[in-house]
């Protein structure tokens, strides 16, 4: 979308639809940290050390089950990030890259999500300029994505 | 090698006696210390040895959920992956064969005795006649069960068209007639219907006699935190056919009348999930959905207000009614994997590729979002499998296209009409027929569904006799959950919804369910040995069980008219008409007590109210004769240390005197969303907003703090 269209403001109570919507599987359920606005930056640090330990056959006591299987293809632990939350995320990426020594790759892109308005909830009608019927606007947000390389041994 | 002496090996550790490292007075250092490395080596192997000579049968390092009863000899008890290791075990331990019984002797004996019998009977090709009864009367009796048959056929049933018995049970403008059901177990069901999962529920499950029915309570495993796990990353069923159903003439006057419908759902492009309002009261919570072009309307309700909302309908509009409780069933399921599990087992007569997309996302649909469709009977094909996706759609263009909703307006009109549900019957295969022959021919392919997003789950509304062919087969998905009432509740709990009945204590029917719940309680408690009842001493002329509304009613209300009362007086009072003064905490309790009528007295907090308005200003009078309904309102906290349960009793800064008690916990427990302790109560409307509140559980003298959220 061009920078110039500037988007309307539309009156309705605003549904925002998720923007992760594939099905993922109960690895990448463990590889994969999403960062939220209302995610704390030490202790998003802290869940995604965590995550990068259980791979770490020094730390972590249960080794089998992060060194076989499924487990044992995955390379890296993916963190992303979207709209307000990128300077989060790129935050983290410094930390982990220049204090705990990972490599970390940093990928850009741009996601569509999708914006829902809703008639208000009101017994009394809508009031005066809000819309009568479902309107939905698709917009497009950018994101980051990191990839934090793991350390087996 | 048995294995006692398997055991006694393994557990013997090889040592080096005669140390060869020192000779002549002289320790070799190498040698030495290879020997101790030898010895360490060994000691570690021998632990390891033991552990596993020592290990438990396979199948019981499997989880809970994987335990089966039979197990220990029937390796089909066990999963496929670790079949052979069971086998090997089986052969392992020593099993000496039992010597036949007496029974098991006479059992063969007479099996032979009746198979010759049954041999001679073919020969002759008759059945051997009692004697005793007379030819007569044996005639009488046939013709009098052959009238029954008849005079039973002509009562609004429709004709039989399968082998399974289904049949479409619906009361055209007035109640249907129980079902039945099978005929071994029909003295069961005379009171409390069996929905048609009953016997797959009752090995699984605790079932609860509520409201005319039989209902899953909770599975028999213990399911807490699995429960709370599944609705974030899988699916969980539900089956919810208890809850009734009736379809009406679509009239939107009688709509505007019982619902507040939005444009959308008059139009038929969305389910409403909301209030329901008889005389513009608002009742209970309903689902419905309006279909223009079919002429219907569904209503779905929950059972407790069932009767008197067709009763009223049908006296106030008189529009026409189906009473659909007995021919509509419905599953619900709760998940971001729902719809992928539906996609696994329905095979859809027309093709319809927005569905098929659907099995790829995570489920972000709003509620009221509607699909209705045809789909083949499930049990054709052996196994669920993924569908596969001719044509790939973005999921933004999938919420847009069904926010208008996916309706073939076929299947409404099908499901919507009693003929049509019967016809879906039509050639119904029972299950072991279907396993023999996996082909059949003559079936019918064509069961109508109605799929809609309630505020909690998708809820799936079919045929009342598909409704166990779609649940056994959604069974075979690997990773499915399962959940009964009490789980439906926990999932409302932890997401801070309202569960019907429980949490809105101000309707009749919940006022009903709580006064049942008292008096349960108290009868499971006056069995209990006098020294675990010890409740009453703690609870200060409260009852002991379940939320004592009447209680905090007078105690408001009385504490109003005669000011702050004491805590004692040594002696009662009485006025001129011999009426004895309230004047103490005891005198009030002794005034409850003797007044009690157990009716609803209590209402939710109306801010336009005028007597709600000078209620929380507190300038109103007080008649003790005939006292007004309380205003209460809901407050939602959580709580940061100690525990919580239900029915806990609230009260301003401390619980040491009863005349700081304010309201009562509808739902507490541990929110595992959250992480804490959490509950939602309600107060006394004239405490003001941002007040300290405490909680006392029941029974219990401790107090804790709780923070409002």
């Amino acid at each position: 979308m061009a920078g110039s269209d500037k988007i309307k403001r539309i009156n309705g109570k605003h549904i925002k639809h998720r923007a992760n919507i594939h099905i993922s599987s109960v690895v990448e359920r463990e590889t994969t940290f999403l960062v939220k606005s209302s995610t704390p930056f030490v202790s998003a640090l802290k869940r995604i050390h965590k995550m990068l330990d259980k791979f770490n056959k020094t730390i972590t006591t249960n080794t089998r089950k992060y060194q076989g299987g499924d487990y044992k293809n995955v390379k890296f632990i993916t963190v992303k990030g979207m709209g307000k939350t990128i300077e989060t995320t790129l935050g983290i990426a410094n930390k982990l890259q220049n204090e705990a020594n990972y490599r970390v790759d940093v990928l850009t892109g741009s996601v569509e999500v999708l914006d829902e308005f809703a008639p208000p909830d009101s017994s009394d009608g809508p009031p005066k300029g809000a819309i009568q019927e479902t309107v939905f606007q698709k917009r497009m947000v950018s994101y980051v994505e990191l990839h934090v390389w793991l350390k087996r041994e | 090698m048995d294995k006692r002496k398997k055991i006694f090996n393994t557990r013997t550790i090889r040592t080096e006696l005669a140390d060869p490292a020192y000779k002549d007075g002289l320790l070799s250092v190498p040698e030495f210390l290879g020997a101790r490395s030898f010895e360490i080596r060994s000691f570690e192997i021998s632990q390891l040895k033991t552990r596993a000579s020592a290990a438990n049968r396979v199948f019981q390092s499997l989880p809970r959920i994987l335990r089966r009863r039979t197990a220990s000899h029937n390796v089909k008890r066990v999963p496929k992956r670790l079949r052979n290791r069971a086998i090997r075990e089986m052969q392992d331990t020593n099993i000496t064969k039992k010597k036949p019984t007496s029974k098991q002797i006479y059992q063969l004996r007479m099996s032979k005795k009746l198979l010759k019998l049954a041999s001679r009977v073919k020969l002759l090709k008759s059945v051997p006649i009692d004697s005793q009864t007379h030819m007569k009367s044996r005639i009488k009796q046939l013709n009098e069960q052959l009238a029954d048959l008849r005079s039973s056929k002509s009562h609004n049933k429709p004709v039989l068209n399968n082998i399974m018995g289904s049949y479409d049970n619906t009361g055209v403008n007035e109640l249907a007639v129980r079902p039945k059901g099978n005929l071994k177990y029909s003295k069961r069901q005379r009171e409390h219907v069996w929905l048609t999962t009953h016997v797959w529920h009752a090995k699984r499950f605790h079932l609860v006699k509520r409201w005319g029915y039989q209902i899953p309570l909770s599975p028999t495993q213990k399911c807490f935190k699995s429960t709370n796990r599944a609705a974030k990353s899988n699916t969980i069923i539900f089956d919810t056919s208890y809850f009734d159903s009736l379809i009406m003439d679509y009239d939107e006057t009688v709509i505007s009348n019982l619902i507040k419908p939005s444009i959308s759902v008059l139009k038929g492009h969305k389910s409403y999930n909301g209030w329901l309002y008889i005389d513009s009261k608002p009742v209970g919570i309903c689902l419905m959905y309006c279909s223009p072009a079919a002429g219907k309307t569904l209503l779905r309700i929950h059972p407790s207000i069932y009767e008197e909302l067709f009763n009223h309908i049908r006296e106030t509009y008189g529009v026409n009614l189906q009473d659909c409780r007995y021919s509509l069933g419905s599953i619900e399921l709760v998940g971001p994997t729902s719809l992928r599990s539906l996609n696994k087992i329905f095979h859809i007569t027309k093709e319809i590729p927005e569905f098929k997309n659907l099995c790829n996302y995570n489920d972000d649909f709003q509620p009221g979002t509607t699909m209705s469709f045809n789909i083949k009977d499930p049990r054709l094909w052996s196994k669920p499998v993924n569908p596969p996706v001719s044509q790939e759609m973005s999921y933004n263009d999938l919420i847009i296209k069904l926010s208008s909703g996916l309706i073939d307006q076929e299947s409404i009109l099908q499901l919507f009409d009693p003929e049509g549900r019967n016809h879906s019957y039509l050639n119904q295969h029972t299950t072991k027929e279907l396993n023999k022959h996996p082909d059949p021919a003559g079936i019918n392919e064509s069961i109508p569904i109605l799929l809609t997003k309630t505020s909690s789950s998708w809820c799936l509304i079919v045929p009342w006799f598909w409704v166990l062919p779609i649940w056994l087969k959604l069974n075979q998905i690997s990773h499915i959950h399962l959940g009964g009432m009490n789980q439906l509740k926990q999932l409302d709990f932890e997401n801070g919804r309202l569960s019907y009945l429980e949490d809105y204590p101000y309707l009749p029917e919940s006022w009903i369910d709580n006064e049942l719940q008292i008096k349960l309680s108290q009868q499971k408690y006056n069995k209990l040995p006098l020294s675990k009842r010890q409740r009453e001493k703690f609870e200060k002329g409260l009852l002991s069980f379940g939320n004592d509304w009447e209680f905090l009613t007078k105690l408001i209300f009385i504490t109003k008219k005669v000011g702050k009362l004491e805590d004692k007086f040594e002696f009662g009072q009485f006025d001129e008409n011999m009426v004895k003064q309230i004047r103490s905490v005891d005198d009030l309790v002794d005034h409850v007590d003797s007044s009690r009528n157990f009716k609803l007295c209590i209402e939710l907090f109306d801010p336009n109210n005028s007597f709600h308005q000078s209620f929380t200003r507190g300038d109103y009078k007080v008649d003790l004769s005939k006292l007004p309904k309380l205003p209460i309102r809901i407050v939602r906290f959580e709580l940061p240390n100690g525990t919580l349960n239900d029915h806990a009793r609230i009260y301003v800064e401390n619980a040491s005197h009863i005349q700081n008690l304010v309201g009562f916990v509808t739902t507490g427990g541990y929110n595992l969303n959250r992480g804490k302790m959490a509950g939602i109560g309600y107060i006394s409307a004239h405490i003001p907003e941002g007040t300290n509140l405490v909680i006392r559980n029941i029974g219990t003298s401790k107090e804790h703090k709780i923070k409002l959220i």
